[in-house]
């Protein structure tokens, strides 16, 4: 035979259904007799559908408030994975790029000169392939930070951006449909 | 819109493998609720932005860690979070709220018959109510009623064994129905069937 006090530390696994069937039907039993502990028990269940009822909605966010962290978790994330070993790789290999494009400039100066002064009319044309590799840094917006533009578009959120911010929000025309 | 473990798996494998798009609908699909349950914890929305974009940031940043056979998307990236919560909450302790504005304000007034107004007065009750419970009383519940789960689920998301949750749970409901007198829980109640 269970004790009001046995009971009364059972009525929420009793209301939330967990408790063993024996264990139930030993509660159960002594609810029907007991009248103060089933005056806690029906306060308990009250307590419950009061938290069902009112806890889900509770902190709903708004579709602003989900677009500012989406565009929060982008934009840290792109930072650090301008940070990973295989984009420093890929900066290491641009500054090595520059360097060489100096020292060759530097070797070239003295060629390009006298070549100006023996022909003015003939000019350089061609690009060495270090420039082509100088200018294509840095990269191009993540395809991470582009998609806020999605986002924001399927949500509607109209948050204000700086011109910069905007620019680099725009989908590139390749996936424009 | 939840998708199977199945499917959250392609997804987080295509996330993985450099599919940009792949990260977010994982973001879509886990925002809401990530938000909401870091908003339950630290009833306050700034700290809640902040919490859910940290966690969101380390998920993706870690995702190659995440090892879908000890346990689902969702425990993972609830653990994180609650986690960062317990770090917010340990550097600025969230001063306990005062109980008689707590009944001040679900007392639903004569005054204001509006059905609206009562409601609103009730979800404040328990809101504050919620945040005169400890941390960790206020997780177990928040997880069981506000999200809807399993005291596994709880459990793991709270890592400790899953009689503790189940107890944490009893005893925020213990200290909720004492602070909720009975007179005011008959109110809050009989505001639903207004
Ligand atoms: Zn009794």
């Amino acid at each position: 035979m269970f004790t009001c006090h046995a009971v009364r530390a059972r009525l929420t696994p009793y209301l939330h259904g967990t408790l063993p069937l024996k264990v139930r039907r030993r509660v159960s039993a002594h609810l029907e007799r007991c009248p103060h502990c089933h005056a806690a028990y029906v306060q308990q269940r009250q307590l419950m559908h009061e938290l069902q009822r009112r806890l889900p909605p509770l902190g709903q966010p708004t579709q602003p408030q989900l677009a500012r962290v989406w565009d929060g978790v982008q934009a840290e994330v792109r930072a650090s994975q301008d940070k990973s070993p295989a984009v420093r790789m890929l900066r290491y290999r641009a500054s090595y790029g520059l360097a060489a494009l100096g020292l060759v400039a530097l070797l070239l100066l003295p060629v390009v000169t006298q070549h100006d002064s023996a022909s003015a009319s003939a000019p350089l044309h061609t690009r060495p392939a270090a420039v082509a590799f100088a200018t294509d840094w840095p990269p191009q917006p993540l395809t991470l930070y582009r998609t806020a533009a999605s986002f924001r578009s399927r949500y509607g959120y109209n948050g204000t951006a700086t011109p910069q911010a905007q620019a680099a929000l725009t989908p590139a025309p390749a996936h424009r449909p | 819109m939840d998708s199977t473990p199945m499917q959250t798996g392609v997804t987080i494998a295509q996330a993985i493998a450099g599919d940009q798009t792949a990260y977010q609908q994982l973001y879509e699909q886990y925002a809401a609720g990530l938000y909401r349950l870091c908003y339950g914890l630290l009833l306050n929305r700034q700290d809640a932005e902040d919490v859910a974009q940290e966690a969101f940031v380390y998920a993706f940043k870690n995702l190659q860690r995440y090892d879908s056979s000890r346990a689902a998307f969702k425990t993972w990236l609830y653990t994180i979070a609650v986690s960062r919560c317990r770090n917010l909450y340990r550097r600025h302790r969230h001063p306990l709220l005062d109980l008689a504005q707590i009944f001040h304000l679900a007392a639903p007034c004569a005054e204001t018959p509006e059905a609206a107004m009562a409601q609103r007065s009730a979800q404040d009750a328990v809101t504050r109510a919620l945040g005169t419970l400890s941390p960790r009383l206020r997780e177990a519940l928040v997880l069981r009623y506000g999200h809807g789960l399993t005291y596994r689920e709880i459990a793991d998301m709270m890592g400790c064994p899953q009689k503790t949750a189940e107890s944490r749970v009893r005893l925020a409901h213990e200290r909720l129905r004492d602070l909720l007198q009975p007179a005011l829980l008959e109110e809050l109640y009989s505001v639903e069937f207004s």
